[in-house]
């Protein structure tokens, strides 16, 4: 039991890592970003195929990650000169554009044909009170963990998360009092690539010859951001962390295992309609 | 008549040349040409809930697999119900499933929603590969299963029939409500529209259509594959329509030809499929923003948007009543009050916006409500229409509390405008006032209503129509719902003096004319001395001063509360 919940400590990290950009995006573009898991699945693409064309393991993952945070940077300064002023569904409804595209390109990049990739976090493990414990998976989530409060801190303690703050609360406002929104919206996009194709690289080992599975993972993380409200990311990272797990022991229960994809989902829907039950109306005065 | 089956012409004569065209067909191309109808079935579906409703659903394809494992289903169960009908069971299916994604709506809006029915997509396509859908094969009568066009007939008949329907219900109450609540909750339920019950009606619809696609579908490949319900098929789907624009017919037809035809055409010379979607990704990208060329209502809503640019200056004009500029006499006050506002208290956060304000209105007559920026006047409106939760105080009208009634239901009783206007931008002015009055109106009392209020033009779309006559349409939609009360919230804003006069000459008929008491909000001190009875003024949430119009604008404290108290004293 606890083995088989450990075993879902190396998902729930990917899982948390994305959904706490998703949720770092939200608060600071105002716009949830379906796209986020494709970023990563893109740019780890790029590594896989150099990785196949039988370059080293840290050349793969720099070029990997570099590749997912260009990308993320072209979207985000599309964004900042055209979607400025726009409504989150708007901006969120561009994104969900931008990964059909996505999909596509990466299914026409990968699919088909079996690549190989090394497994990032290794397979040590140190036994902990009789149980074997994964050291890389462990780390992982506690970086994911790590990464939200390195975030919370930075909105709250620096300028440049004033800055940010202003932005994403009036983002014409912030232009007129001389913040830079342009590469401050690119520089959110660019980080938030990076971080997602990071975490999509430490999954690609165990998916590499189909781009729509790494690219799904997005649905646990916006899971896990709508449990967090879309505000706090240390609950998304510990919810994503709980998810990974909650899949991976869903695997034990006979009759229900092949449906360990879907549980997650109707639980938070029940959640997520308890809490907003007094919400009433959408739009301001 | 003649002139609205019109439009139908040019329809016809598409449908008898594609139905040509495909008969001449080989039988794979006809094939291809029936998925489209499925397709193009799926957009009608989209359409509705986010087309017009402005819902966005990625769980649209999941209702259709619904649909479809219903029509294989009852291929095998015996149950005695011949092929064609098994489709209306399929997209009845759909309903139970639709409604059950409609609680969330309720509650988790616009991108809340979309996370929520991408998860819905996700789990209906992992139950379908699961094994749910795999062995069965829908059985259809031999005269059926034997020719493929006749199969592209059936298909095409269903997407005509599902399309038409939406087409009538576009111009029902149903249909112009999903737009109100599209542009805006709390206009909708401030024209006596009930949100909840809308919202839930626009998945029914879509799940009722999506099902029969499902059914069309399963029909016409035989064994359903979980491929065609995966979450990529929902989300091509999803872009096709945002660029395409499926809350109209034609957007619908070209979102199902384009999905369907795009990838049998990139097979056919050996390319991926998926060149198509990269296609359709960046083209909804580009149709979202107006800056790209986009629109918000797609392809098919930007060509609209030109036809009816073009026929705008075509349409008939109404000779609009030019009100005497002198003022009707102030009616005498008979004591009756229609109105009774009793210690209304609201509070934001330690903010206390209205403090125990006490005052009535009384029959026929027109009360204004003054008092400087943040006085809490609008905030008086909402929590008198139902749109602040947990007030302090009672609202009591023609003796019956409405304190239990949520927002939609008092309109029946009392109307309001918003600041700056909240009109739709694709509902003509006819239809806007077609909406707001909750009942069978006929044209000659939508025209009369328009000449009341000097709007000329009812046929043209909101976008169209120049901001004064918009204002002027919402004070109109106010009186075709026959309320007892209406609050106009600063309709002389941004008037000309000129305007202004107009405006005050058709306010003041107002009581005598429509037999309701009105409440004027405004800033223009012209305004209210030309039409208010009765003025109350608000100061930082409380009553300072409240009796007649004149009276109460001579008192000091009212000058105070406007210009500061060194002003008065100098």
């Amino acid at each position: 039991m606890i083995q088989q919940a450990l075993a879902g400590l190396i998902s729930g990290g990917v899982i948390a890592a994305l959904g706490v950009t998703v949720v770092f995006m939200y608060r600071m573009l105002g716009v949830v970003n379906f796209a986020q898991a494709g970023i990563g699945a893109l740019g780890g693409s790029v590594g896989l195929l150099l990785y196949g064309a039988g370059w080293a393991t840290l050349p793969c993952v720099v070029i990997g990650i570099a590749a997912g945070t260009l990308i993320a940077a072209a979207i985000g300064w599309v964004m900042a000169t055209v979607f400025l002023e726009d409504t989150v569904e708007l901006k969120s409804t561009v994104t969900i554009a931008l990964f059909v595209a996505m999909l596509a390109v990466g299914n026409f990049v990968l699919g088909g044909t079996v690549h190989s990739f090394p497994d990032l976090l290794g397979n040590a493990s140190v036994n902990l009170a009789g149980i074997g414990t994964p050291v890389g998976s462990v780390l992982e989530c506690l970086a994911a963990v790590g990464l939200a409060l390195a975030l919370g801190a930075l909105l709250r303690l620096t300028r440049i998360g004033l800055e940010l703050r202003a932005l994403a609360a009036r983002p014409v406002t912030a232009q007129l009092m001389g913040i830079r929104v342009v590469p401050l919206t690119v520089g959110v996009w660019a980080s938030a690539g990076a971080f997602s194709t990071l975490a999509i690289m430490l999954i690609l080992h165990m998916a590499t010859n189909n781009f729509s599975p790494l690219a799904s993972y997005i649905v646990p993380a916006l899971a896990a951001a709508l449990l967090g409200l879309f505000r706090s990311m240390t609950v998304t990272a510990l919810a994503g962390i709980g998810i990974g797990i909650a899949e991976s022991l869903t695997l034990t229960i006979g009759p229900v295992a092949r449906y360990s994809d879907a549980l997650p989902f109707l639980v938070i829907i029940v959640v997520m309609m308890w809490w907003r039950r007094k919400d009433v109306w959408a739009d301001a005065r | 008549m003649r002139a609205r089956l019109m439009p139908l012409v040019p329809v016809g004569v598409i449908a008898i040349i594609g139905a040509f065209l495909v008969w001449n067909l080989g039988a794979y191309w006809q094939y291809i040409a029936t998925l489209a109808a499925m397709t193009a079935i799926i957009g009608l579906s989209i359409g509705a809930v986010y087309g017009m409703a402005g819902m966005i659903s990625l769980g649209q394809v999941a209702l259709s697999a619904v649909g479809g494992w219903t029509v294989v289903w009852l291929s095998t169960v015996e149950f005695g119900i011949p092929f064609p009908y098994t489709l209306l069971l399929g997209g009845l299916a759909g309903i139970p499933v639709g409604v059950l994604v409609a609680l969330p709506a309720l509650r988790l809006r616009g991108v809340n929603l979309a996370v929520v029915t991408l998860g819905f997509s996700v789990t209906v396509y992992t139950i379908a590969i699961n094994g749910v859908f795999y062995g069965d094969s829908v059985t259809v009568p031999d005269w059926l299963g034997q020719s493929q066009y006749l199969m592209f007939l059936l298909a095409w008949g269903c997407f005509v029939v599902l399309g038409g329907g939406l087409v009538i219900l576009r111009s029902m109450q149903i249909g112009l409500s999903w737009l109100a609540i599209r542009r805006s909750e709390r206009v909708a339920a401030s024209l006596g529209v009930s949100v909840v019950r809308s919202k839930i009606l626009a998945f029914v619809v879509s799940a009722f259509i999506a099902g029969v696609g499902g059914g069309v579908l399963a029909a016409n490949v035989g064994t359903l594959d979980p491929a065609n319900f995966s979450s990529l098929q929902a989300l091509t789907l999803f872009a096709l329509a945002v660029m395409f624009g499926t809350g109209y017919f034609e957007g619908a037809l070209a979102v199902g030809v384009m999905g369907a035809f795009a990838a049998a055409i990139l097979r056919q010379y050996a390319l991926a499929p998926s060149i198509g979607s990269i296609f359709f990704g960046f083209g909804a990208v580009q149709m979202l923003s107006p800056k790209l060329g986009g629109h918000p209502g797609g392809f098919s809503g930007m060509v609209r948007e030109q036809v009816a640019r073009r026929q705008a200056s075509r349409r008939r004009h109404l000779t609009v009543e030019s009100p005497s500029k002198q003022l009707p006499p102030t009616p005498a006050v008979d004591g009756d009050m229609l109105v009774e506002i009793r210690d209304l208290t609201v509070c934001y956060g330690a903010v206390v916006a209205l403090d125990h304000v006490t005052f009535d209105i009384p029959k026929g007559t027109t009360v204004g409500l003054i008092g400087p920026n943040g006085a809490g006047k609008s905030t008086l409106v909402d929590a008198f229409t139902g749109f602040i939760n947990g007030y302090g105080g009672h609202f009591t009208v023609d003796g019956q509390s409405i304190d239990h009634l949520p927002a939609h239901r008092r309109a029946a009783v009392v109307r309001r405008t918003f600041q700056g206007g909240r009109s739709i931008a694709e509902l003509t002015a006819r239809q806007f006032l077609r909406l707001s009055a909750q009942r069978r109106v006929s044209d000659a009392e939508i025209d009369e209503i328009c000449t009341f209020v000097g709007c000329d033009v009812p046929d043209d779309v909101f976008d169209h129509i120049d901001v004064r006559t918009r204002h002027l349409v919402q004070i109109g939609a106010c009186l075709i719902a026959k309320p007892k009360v209406v609050l106009l919230d600063e309709p002389g804003a941004g008037l000309s003096a000129e305007e202004t006069d107009d405006l005050s000459a058709r306010l003041v008929q107002i009581p005598s004319r429509f037999g309701c008491s009105v409440m004027v909000i405004d800033h223009d001190m012209e305004l209210v001395r030309a039409v208010c009875h009765q003025t109350v003024v608000l100061d930082f949430g409380r009553v300072i001063a409240q009796g007649p119009t004149e009276d109460v604008l001579a008192t000091p404290q009212v000058h105070a509360a406007y210009l500061g108290e060194e002003e008065v004293v100098a």
